[in-house]
């Protein structure tokens, strides 16, 4: 770029173009929730059979077209705004130059020199000439020019210069600012056919790394988020930034976005959303290009030394992949189901495929339900197995609607912590204390977001199965917002509990009662509670379903310490089940106690 | 046997009632939280042609922002030299494209499921085989966006 061409530039132009792609990003982001939540749902509700899954099968690739449409325009819109910023910024410099040297009857050449006329004392009789000055932004020419000005006896030489150097400096910025956004442009160009695949989501996730770099400085603009921010700081913060503000900053950090107590239940979906595609190409595409395992044995019975050495390198990476994939896949399984049986849309509130891996899934919105339900499961959980975990959520949100079909009903599965495998493993609180927080902290965040939407709190009932009660314990133990805070959860289900780190329920702020707990006569249900009972996960040797804990003993014909969710074929709730689902919308008269 | 044969064969079927049921569904498509049976050939047929108005208006939006993407183009000034403002426009030829195919893509979709609305329900397979040309025709390149051949 040079003089003449910042001159005529517009950066303008380039908020105008951004508006178009913003056009085509809403559009797309319109179209894909019309299709999953209207389109696709009632077609699901209505028609079975091949012709059916054929149709959706198609539907659903459409529903891709426009995510991706969505999340690669949202990225050219924020790396056109950023080219505009730094242009605009150019031209200011470059316009407040061209000022200077008018005010001061200087002429800008074509060449962006700047000439000047004569002036200054008369020297031997005559008035020092005029001249040129040409722009230098490198050290040693500055310097030789700012001697030579000193020595100039025409004073318009020191300032011409100055000016040039103005102008030099302008176009210098401009020129790096498009050489540096030409190639991110060219990166966020629409694939060429229509098939989104594993490696258009790998790419889009490279292309959000590209303009997150490229755009640096006009995203530092943003107000980032409160460092360990409370949810209603969290809540604050968002709600203080501009539209324009809050596209940009989830187009740019969706993982971020997702993860923050506090925000809107849609704005974390989306943004989980995203990653969750971007997640699932770059695993998908990753585990594809694992080389295929050699022979594993060799000669003679021995194990074969090539074998060994792939093992070494590629065996725990694989198996990540795989079990990763396999929770992204029941995750989208549960997003396909929407409108089957009735079931309402799904919103993801937490997903990371990292280790273990972790997941919050609702279905029904939590910000604008009348009753919450936050089910918390235990050990061995992970995002491999996350699909049952989600099952159990529907089940509770199916059994709490039939019995409140007028109320607005959200069921949260909450795998957001990092469990332990097993009961061995359980019988220290570690994990329990570490968990306890962030469910704390997601507590206060669901009820801060229904309170920005509707100005109230929905009735939330918090149910731990297994270790998840132990970190229910823990969360209502840990601080909240306010040191004499209770646990944002009116009432508190504990299933199948090994302990919940307390002797009475009244010792972790719970009104006994709104307390209750089930156990099952299955031999392992058994293991767990006295397992947990002798390791010390309950206080002073007592867990939820002890009369002495101080709360409700449900009815419960749970066969082993898993079945606490059945429904039969035609969806009839087991007893465990529907006990939770009246304590879920608040008919505690309903419930049947022990 | 072509597309066309074996819709002519259904209507035949249709017309005739051969070893179709009353309503067209059987026992186990049933829906068993409620929904199949009795009165299913309306409601299905309502349902397909309610989707097929459903992905009709969705073509239509992306048609609507088509225009939008392009009136937002104008003149960057500064001329050949401006890197950015070629990206740009290299940029902006491809999501045209892709939109104009993605409206294109729905149009499609809302004719198979227009069809499907006015075919007997039970009959599947012709419908199905319509879905699968189309999954064809916009299958996958290697390329992925920002790359102009497969790499």
């Amino acid at each position: 770029m040079d003089y003449a061409a910042l001159k005529a530039l517009k950066p303008s132009a380039y908020r105008e173009a951004a508006h178009g792609y913003q056009a085509a990003k809403s559009m797309a982001h319109a179209a894909k929730d019309a299709l999953n939540d209207e389109i696709m749902a009632a077609m699901r509700k209505s028609l079975n059979g091949e012709a059916a899954d054929a149709a959706l099968g198609e539907l659903g690739e459409l529903s891709k077209n426009f995510a991706y449409i969505q999340t690669e325009c949202a990225m050219v819109v924020t790396e056109l705004r950023a080219v505009a910023a730094s242009f605009a910024s150019a031209k200011k410099a470059l316009d407040e130059a061209l000022a200077d040297a008018e005010s001061a009857h200087f002429t800008v050449g074509d060449d962006g020199s700047v000439s000047y006329p004569a002036g200054g004392d008369k020297v031997d009789g005559k008035t020092p000439e005029g001249g040129t000055a040409v722009g230098a932004s490198d050290e040693l020419t500055q310097s030789f020019n700012r001697q030579a000005a000193n020595m100039e006896p025409n004073p318009n030489y020191g300032r011409a210069q100055a000016i040039a150097d103005r102008i030099l400096q302008a176009v210098e910025s401009a020129t790096k600012a498009d050489e540096k956004a030409a190639p991110v442009l060219d990166k966020l160009r629409a694939d060429d056919d229509l098939t989104v695949s594993d490696a258009d989501w790998a790419d889009a996730q490279d292309d959000m790394k590209s303009v997150r770099k490229g755009a640096k400085d006009y995203l530092d603009h943003i107000k980032h988020p409160p460092k360990h921010g409370t949810a209603e700081d969290n809540a604050d913060w968002w709600k203080h930034l501009s539209q324009q503000d809050r596209e940009d900053y989830v187009a740019m950090h969706p993982a971020a976005v997702g993860a923050m107590d506090g925000l809107p239940a849609e704005v974390r979906d989306e943004a989980n959303r995203t990653v969750l595609n971007e997640k699932h190409g770059q695993y998908q595409l990753a585990l594809d290009h694992i080389p295929k395992a050699p022979p594993k044995w060799g000669y003679g019975n021995q194990l074969n030394p090539d074998w060994v050495a792939w093992n070494k390198k590629y065996a725990g990476k694989a198996q990540h992949y795989e079990d990763s994939l396999k929770g992204m896949n029941a995750i989208q399984k549960r997003f396909d189901s929407t409108g089957r049986n009735g079931l309402p849309e799904a919103y993801l509130l937490g997903f990371d495929p990292e280790k273990d891996g972790r997941a919050i899934v609702a279905t029904g919105n939590p910000d604008t339900a009348d009753h919450t339900a936050v089910y918390v499961p235990g050990t061995g959980s992970d995002l491999k197995g996350i699909g049952t975990d989600i099952d159990r959520g529907s089940a509770l949100w199916r059994q709490s609607h039939k019995l409140s079909p007028h109320d607005n009903i959200s069921a949260i599965t909450w795998m957001n912590y990092d469990a332990p495998d097993d009961i061995p493993a359980a019988t220290k609180d570690k994990y329990a204390a570490a968990a306890g927080p962030t469910l704390r902290h997601f507590l206060d965040g669901n009820a801060a977001a229904h309170e920005a939407a509707t100005g109230g709190r929905a009735h939330t009932t918090l149910i731990g199965h297994s270790y998840g009660s132990t970190v229910a314990g823990d969360a209502a133990k840990s601080p909240g917002e306010d040191w004499f805070d209770n646990l944002k959860a009116d009432d508190v289900v504990a299933v199948g509990s090994p302990g919940m780190q307390a002797k009475r329920a009244v010792d972790l702020g719970i009104d006994p009662k709104h307390m209750w707990a089930e156990k099952s006569d299955g031999w392992d249900d058994w293991g767990v509670r006295e397992g947990g009972r002798l390791m010390g996960l309950g206080g002073d040797s007592t867990i939820p379903t002890d009369k002495d804990f101080g709360g409700h003993v449900m009815e419960s014909d749970a066969p082993d310490h898993g079945g606490y969710w059945n429904e039969s074929k035609h969806g009839k709730p087991s007893v465990s089940l529907e006990n939770q689902a009246r304590v879920v919308v608040g008919d505690y008269d309903g419930v049947k106690l022990e | 046997m072509t597309f066309a044969e074996e819709w002519a064969q259904i209507k035949h079927q249709v017309s005739t009632g051969s070893g179709m049921t009353l309503d067209g569904t059987d026992a186990s498509s049933a829906n068993a939280f409620g929904g199949g049976g009795a009165g299913g050939v309306k409601s299905k047929r309502s349902a397909w042609t309610k989707a097929a108005h459903g992905v009709g208006e969705l073509g239509g939006n992306a048609k609507k922002a088509l225009t939008t993407l392009e009136d937002g183009q104008g003149d960057m000034g500064g001329g050949k030299g401006v890197l950015s403002a070629a990206a740009q426009k290299r940029v902006y030829h491809s999501w045209h494209r892709y939109l104009e195919g993605v409206s294109g893509r729905c149009n499609a979709i809302k004719g198979l499921l227009e069809k499907a609305s006015t075919a007997h329900s039970t009959n599947d397979q012709g419908i199905q085989s319509g879905f699968d040309k189309l999954a064809k025709r916009y299958a996958d390149t290697s390329a992925t966006g920002g790359t102009t051949d497969g790499k």
